[in-house]
């Protein structure tokens, strides 16, 4: 509840934080709030605070150095 | 303990401002124990800060750092470089802090990030409760341990009053009347007769009524910096004199 106020006074959605009382012996329990929560960060799309990555192929490669190390 | 509570992040939007390099101060010692103002809740106001900032469009530098006592300059000396850079400082102290914060850094902004509520203790896990007025006159020993100063909606020497009710205060059934404490105790320890002493009019000179209070301890002065008050100054100061056989004696100082 606390992170939930926190979150919300922030400005973020309540709803990216869940909290789950689940046994070791509840596997298809933990499966199933897995997927929930899965289902509800997908619903609210990134976090407004991530910051944008550069796509892999546009990363120039680093200049090769001495003091790299090659195996 | 001197319990305090932390303000909204809303009000500490506004206290923030405008400004661009915020530094949060936390204290090591009264508001980390009731979770008010320690390290872990100066990290967590700095980097909820952060993220609101940016979240506004406006992000800012907002760094965090605790110290073992706000209140003390040789604990402040040693932040006064990350304070210096700091356009505003947000100090999860109590009002002391704060004040030390000000005082010790005149070209520094110093907001309070805490309201300061009173001296208590905690009852129970997450509960915390006023047990002391600091009225410079303690009576304690009168009372069997329970203080009517703090605990007593009317403050009532000689009580209870016609409010108490079942054990509990005309203010509010969850407060406890503090003369039926009082009473009860002192049923249990068998010294109902100190009851019987009707205690006269307190002098309140002591609390708040005479001003802004200050103690002197000659024995602990160092000789370098022994001040002696210019004649006719005006001066409210009570002073605590210690004779050599231990028994203190309350100075009420010049008065207006």
């Amino acid at each position: 509840m606390y992170l939930k106020s926190l979150l919300r006074d922030i400005g973020l959605e309540p709803e990216r934080v869940q909290m789950y009382h689940i046994s070791s012996a509840q596997a298809a329990q933990f499966a199933q709030a897995a997927t929930e929560m899965n289902n509800q960060i997908k619903a609210l799309g990134p976090s407004p605070l991530r910051i944008p990555r550069t796509p892999i192929n546009d990363i120039e490669p680093p200049e090769e150095s001495e003091d790299n190390y090659h195996y | 303990m001197i319990v305090a509570e932390q303000k909204s992040l809303e009000e500490l939007k506004t206290l923030i401002g405008d400004a661009r390099k915020v530094l949060v101060v936390g204290c090591g010692t009264c508001v980390t124990v009731c979770f008010a103002g320690g390290e872990r809740e100066a990290a967590i106001v700095s980097s909820s800060l952060r993220m609101a900032s940016t979240l506004e469009g406006r992000p800012r530098e907002i760094h965090d750092v605790t110290v073992q006592r706000q209140c003390e300059w040789e604990y402040l000396d040693q932040i006064a470089e990350q304070i210096g850079d700091a356009d505003l400082v947000l100090s999860l102290a109590c009002g002391i802090g704060v004040q030390a914060i000000a005082e010790h850094f005149p070209k520094t902004w110093v907001v309070p990030g805490l309201n300061t509520s009173f001296l208590g203790l905690p009852s129970e896990q997450g509960i915390w409760v006023e047990r002391c007025a600091a009225c410079g006159d303690c009576i304690l020993g009168l009372t069997g341990g329970i203080c009517p100063i703090a605990r007593c909606s009317k403050s009532l020497l000689n009580g209870p009053c016609g409010g108490s009710e079942d054990g509990h205060c005309e203010i509010d059934p969850e407060v406890d009347c503090a003369w039926q404490l009082i009473y009860d105790r002192l049923t249990a320890m068998g010294k109902t007769e100190v009851l019987l002493n009707i205690q006269p009019i307190k002098n309140w000179r002591t609390s708040r009524d005479g001003g802004p209070r200050k103690i002197v301890r000659p024995d602990l002065r160092l000789a370098a910096e022994q001040d002696i008050p210019a004649a006719g100054a005006n001066l409210r100061s009570i002073r605590l004199l210690v004779s050599g056989a231990g028994a203190a004696a309350i100075d009420a100082g010049e008065r207006d």
